[in-house]
Formats: structure tokens, sequence, C-alpha cells
């Protein structure tokens, strides 16, 4: 054996195999890019699955409008580098209507920008099969669910419904009007994300690295004060040293205190962690959970 | 060739304690996350209980939290120094036995939980005959409530004794036991003073220990194609032919003959494609791209496999082999 065979080699291994039976399955397939440290971890497993072929599906990006700057950069800068073909949708009429977290509570909002307009493009687009990014590890209802995962003709999950998945027999048979969401990274952790990205050096949004930031504190996280017309009286912006840990919305997305700048102190630092990253997802908290969001449709 | 991954699933009967184990692994071991763990904190209290309700952090739908029971399969994951896990969590009760066998599919090793009250129960049975079907041959039972047993070895060594000659039944399977308390904590990873006639490893020791060997790559090359790749033609791949795969079983070099079923063609292998370079030699469960020497008639489900040693056709079953017997090594036991 020339190289050892490392638990991130059988993870990419596994990821390989279930790109391809997706292409294999579906007639229409889809890489939902969130423009995340996931998303660009999966871009780079499917570029691998499909060598020396180009990617034998579009990457649609769900926009809400409130993505950080550097992160559209980084994913038309991306994106152009490695040839792939990119969709951006966008709920225009819910953005145009001025839906935001602090107006609509994040529920809505989410359920109008993100699930809303998710289930629009995989319809638009016809779309049977949409691989996403989403890992086991990050949160319970998550933890609960197949790598092909069914949705109905409203594009909801029904955990009851689960199918069985033997052994790695991935079952892509649905009927009219279903969709499947695939997830080639169930398997691996917040930390082996981050060890593969080092040892594969792939790029990623400069968010990730810690750098003195303009943040306020809000519901015990650190928020980006970049939109200062949406600070609550009496937040005061400060200038701390701070990365991110799971990149979304500008409103809802805590930052950590760090001095993390490069990949190596990243990878201890996700090593030693005691909070999930979902911790820092306003998205997360409150009564409305990801399985409710799942059972809407959300990814 | 072995990486230090351990999948194991877990089994028993309904409230045997599985998600409460697993509750505490993942604590004990830092696999749960401190906001996790205030959240499963705070969901108990809610509902009046008092501290850590250990099953609220694997029962991730809100029809198993209203209900105390697990309804479909978790995946949880943690990592002591010796070894990453895998555990998948599956559901003891009867109508969700389906679950087990998803779970039991991509386990290396069973970890049947039994109340030491009740001994054996039907779903024990069923569920270690189903993880033991489903081609798992390491089976850890843990004997589990010993608190409410009064930590007395006499209970623990009838079960170990049932356990013993159901897994004599099914033969050719290694079973380790051990008693704990997955409330109390006692043989979970920490010792017990209560229990000093057992003197075997506590349950995270054996799970760090128990070697998993994977037969597929004392076997002989198997490869299912995937997919065919035809991409198009550029300067270094004019004109290229790829079928793509994980390699289920034994190993292929460049230069290798091979027999392409089910038609029955024969070839050679010319290449071994991979994004970071060509390979020389493949091996079980890396996922390539091969090139053969011959334009065939191949498509995705036809396997290649090795010349010299081809699949067999059969059209009648070898009989089960009857002498295989269950190895138990047991600690601390009567059993002498």
């Amino acid at each position: 054996m020339t190289k050892e065979w490392t638990h991130l080699r059988e993870l990419e291994s596994e990821s390989i195999y279930i790109f391809r039976e997706t292409v294999a399955q579906f007639r229409n397939p889809v890489l939902l890019y969130s423009i995340g440290k996931d998303s660009s971890v999966l871009v780079h497993l499917a570029r691998k699955a499909f060598y020396p072929g180009p990617l034998p599906f579009p990457l649609l990006h769900v926009d809400t409008g409130y993505k950080f700057p550097e992160m559209i950069k980084f994913r038309d800068e991306f994106t152009k580098s490695i040839g792939a073909r990119l969709i951006v949708h966008r709920n225009e009429d819910a953005i145009a209507a001025g839906a935001h977290p602090l107006k609509l509570g994040v529920a809505r909002c989410c359920g109008q920008l993100k699930t809303a307009a998710l289930l629009h493009a995989l319809d638009k687009y016809q779309f049977d099969a949409a691989i996403g990014g989403a890992r086991r590890e990050e949160e319970r209802s998550r933890a609960k669910e197949r790598v092909f995962s069914l949705r109905d003709a409203f594009g909801q999950w029904d955990p009851r419904r689960q199918r069985p998945e033997l052994w790695s027999l991935y079952s892509g048979a649905i009927t009219e009007g279903e969709t499947m969401r695939v997830f080639p990274l169930s398997n691996w952790t917040e930390g082996d994300i981050w060890q593969y990205i080092l040892q594969e050096q792939i790029p990623v949004v400069p968010l990730y690295f810690a750098k003195e930031r303009l943040v306020v504190r809000r519901n015990g996280t650190l928020i980006p004060a970049d939109e200062a017309k949406h600070l609550k009286e009496g937040e005061q912006p400060e200038l701390l040293s701070v990365r991110f840990r799971t990149l979304g919305c500008i409103p809802c997305t805590g930052a950590v205190g760090s001095c993390a700048t490069t990949l190596e102190s990243i990878v201890a630092e996700a090593g030693a962690a005691k909070t999930s990253e979902r911790s820092t997802r306003i998205i997360d908290h409150g009564s409305n959970t990801m399985e409710d969001k799942k059972r809407e449709g959300y990814f | 060739m072995s990486i230090n991954v351990l999948r194991f699933t877990t089994a028993g009967n309904v409230d045997d304690g599985k998600s409460t184990l697993i509750g505490r692994l993942l604590v004990e071991t830092q696999g749960a996350f401190e906001d996790q763990i205030e959240g499963a904190r705070r969901e108990n209290e809610r509902r009046g209980g008092h501290g850590i309700d250990f099953s609220l952090l694997t029962d991730g739908l809100r029809a198993e939290r209203e209900q105390g029971i697990t309804i479909d399969v978790a995946y949880r994951y943690f990592a002591t120094p010796k070894r990453k896990f895998i555990i998948a969590d599956a559901p003891g009760h009867e109508q969700y036995t389906r679950n087990l066998v998803t779970s039991a599919s991509t386990s290396d090793l069973a970890v049947i939980l039994i109340d030491a009250r009740n001994g054996m129960m039907t779903q024990s049975r069923r569920h270690a005959f189903i993880a033991h079907l489903l081609g798992i041959r390491h089976f850890v039972v843990a004997i589990n409530k010993m608190d409410l047993m009064d930590y007395r070895k006499d209970a623990y060594e009838k079960i170990q004794k049932d356990f013993v000659d159901f897994m004599n039944r099914l033969g050719g399977a290694e079973a380790y036991c051990v008693p704990i308390s997955a409330l109390a904590g006692d043989l979970v990873t920490e010792p017990s003073a209560r229990m000093p006639w057992y003197t075997g490893p506590k349950l995270l020791e054996l799970l760090e220990s128990i070697e998993v060997d994977d037969p597929a790559y004392k076997q002989a090359f198997r490869f299912a194609v995937q997919l065919v790749s035809r991409p198009p033609a550029s300067a270094e791949f004019p004109d290229f032919r790829g079928y793509m795969g994980r390699v289920a079983s034994g190993s292929v070099r460049v230069g290798d003959r091979v027999v392409v079923l089910p038609s029955g063609a024969r070839t050679t292998v010319t290449r071994i494609v991979t994004q970071d370079g060509p390979l020389e030699e493949a091996f079980a469960r890396q996922s390539v791209t091969l090139t053969l020497a011959d334009d065939l008639d191949i498509s995705r489900g036809d396997l290649i496999a090795a010349e010299a040693q081809p699949p067999q056709a059969r059209t009648e079953l070898p009989p089960r082999r009857k002498h295989a017997r269950t190895r138990i090594p047991c600690f601390g036991a009567a059993n002498k």
C-alpha cells in the first residue's frame, strides 16, 4: 500500500461511492452549495468522484441576500476556477418585501428565504436529487437521517417513513413528485472536515480564520455588526478577535472568540471544542427545531 | 490493514438502557458537547425530571422524546485516544425491529444490553440473531442494571450462561460479557468497587481493544461497476473509457487479468485512475476508476473479478457448518 489507509481516506472513499450512486440512479441531480466548509469538502469530493470527467451536475446556491460579502466573492471565484455550473436562486418576492429575522422571527425568515426558495428551485429546474453537506454529528435529528433521504411531493421529511438502508445499498427509487436528499458527508465530524481540509489544502472562505471583527453580543452569541441598521437598542459593537465555526446569514451567524489564524490551529480548536458548532447558529435555537425545518423541506 | 475505527450497534429490549448507556459513553468520553448536554438537562427539567436524562441526547425525534422510546437509528460519534467510534443506536421496541437491520448492516460489533432483572428476553434473542444474520461476529453482552440486583455475581452468571448457550446455537461468533450499571456508571468507563468479583475489562476497554478484521482484504478481487466514465476528449484523456466503482474485496494491480460478468469476457487492467494520480494497485474499500485493454460491453451492475479466482455460479447453497462454535472469552465469572 503506497499510502496508509486512514479514517479520512475511508470517509473519502465512502463519500465518492455515494456521489457515484447518486449520478447513476438519478436523472437530474444537483449539489446544494452553501459556500461553507462542508460545501467546499463536498465539491472537492465530487470532483474526485468523477475525475477525469467534469462535474455531472450544477451547483445550486440558495441565496438569502444576507450572506457575507466574503462568501459571495469566494463563491464566484471558486466556482469559476473549477469550471462548475452555478445556479443562484433567491426568493425575490420575500426579499423585496423586506424579510428579516428581527422582523419576521428566525423561523419564518428561514422558511421564506431558505426552505421556500430551495423547494421552488428544485421544482423550477426539475431536480430529482439534491446532494447536501449535512452531517449526522451536527444535530440530533440529523443523526437520525439516512444517506439517501426521501422527500414527499411537498419536499417534506417523514422520519417514520424512512426506508431500510442496508450495507452500502442506497435505494434511489422514487415516484412522481418525490425527490431525494443525498448526504455524502453523513459520517464526517467537524474535526474530520478540518483535518481533511488541511490534508487536501482545500480553499475555504477567509471568515473561518480568526481576525479582529466588529461584533455585538446577542443571545449569548457574537453577532457580526456589519449591518448597523439592524442593531437593537443598547447593542454596542466591539472589536474582538473572532472566527466563524459555521457560515450562514449575517444576522443569525454567531462568531466565537478565537486566535486561530491557520488550518493547523483550527484543527486543534475543533478537536478541543466543548460546544457544538450549531450552537453559534441562531436558526437552531428557539422552538422551531431542525426537525421541524426538515419536515417542512429544509435540507 | 485496518483503520482504527470501530462501528458498533447497540441492541436489546426496550427499556434495557441502550440510550442511557450511549449517553453516558458520550458524556464520559467528551463525545457530547456542553450545549447538547445542557439542552438535554433543560428539557428533562421542563418535564419535571432532575439532572440529565441521557436518552434525550440520542432520541433526536420529537415523537421519540414524547414517548421515551427510540423509533429509528441514531448515529453518534466519539473518540478515545485509542480508537474512533461510530455508534448506531438502534430501537429496542418490537415494532421498530426492522430499523436494527439498517444499523447492524454497517456495524462490526453489536453491544447487546440485557436487563439483569429480566434476563434474556425474546427481543434480546431476536436482536442477537438478526445481528448475527447480517454478518456481525463480535458481540459484547452488557448485563445492565446490576445496581438493581445488588451487584450479585450469581445474577450475572445466570444470564451469561443463557447467552453463551444461545450464541453456541448460532455459532462462529465471539462474545464478551460484562456486568454494568449504565445509570450508576459501574464498569462503563469507570471501575466498580461494588463488583470486586469481576476482574475483566470495563465496557469501554472492551470496545477499545476488540480486533475486528475486515475479511474483504484477504478475499479474491471483486469490483462492481457503478458508472462508466466517458468524459469529453481532452489532451490528457483523448478517448477515455473508465469503469468507476469501489473495490469490494481483494486487490487489483495494473496488468492483472480479469473476467467481466455476466458476459464472461476476459481482459487486462491497463490503468487505475484517481484524481490524486495513477495507482499501481488498489485495495478493498478504495473508490477508483479502472481502464481495460479491450473495448467490451460493460455497464453499471457488471462485476469485474480476478480471472484466476472467478465467482462460482451455483444453484444450491452449501450446508451450514454445524460445528463452528462460539468463542466466549469470559471474565471474572466461574466458567472454569
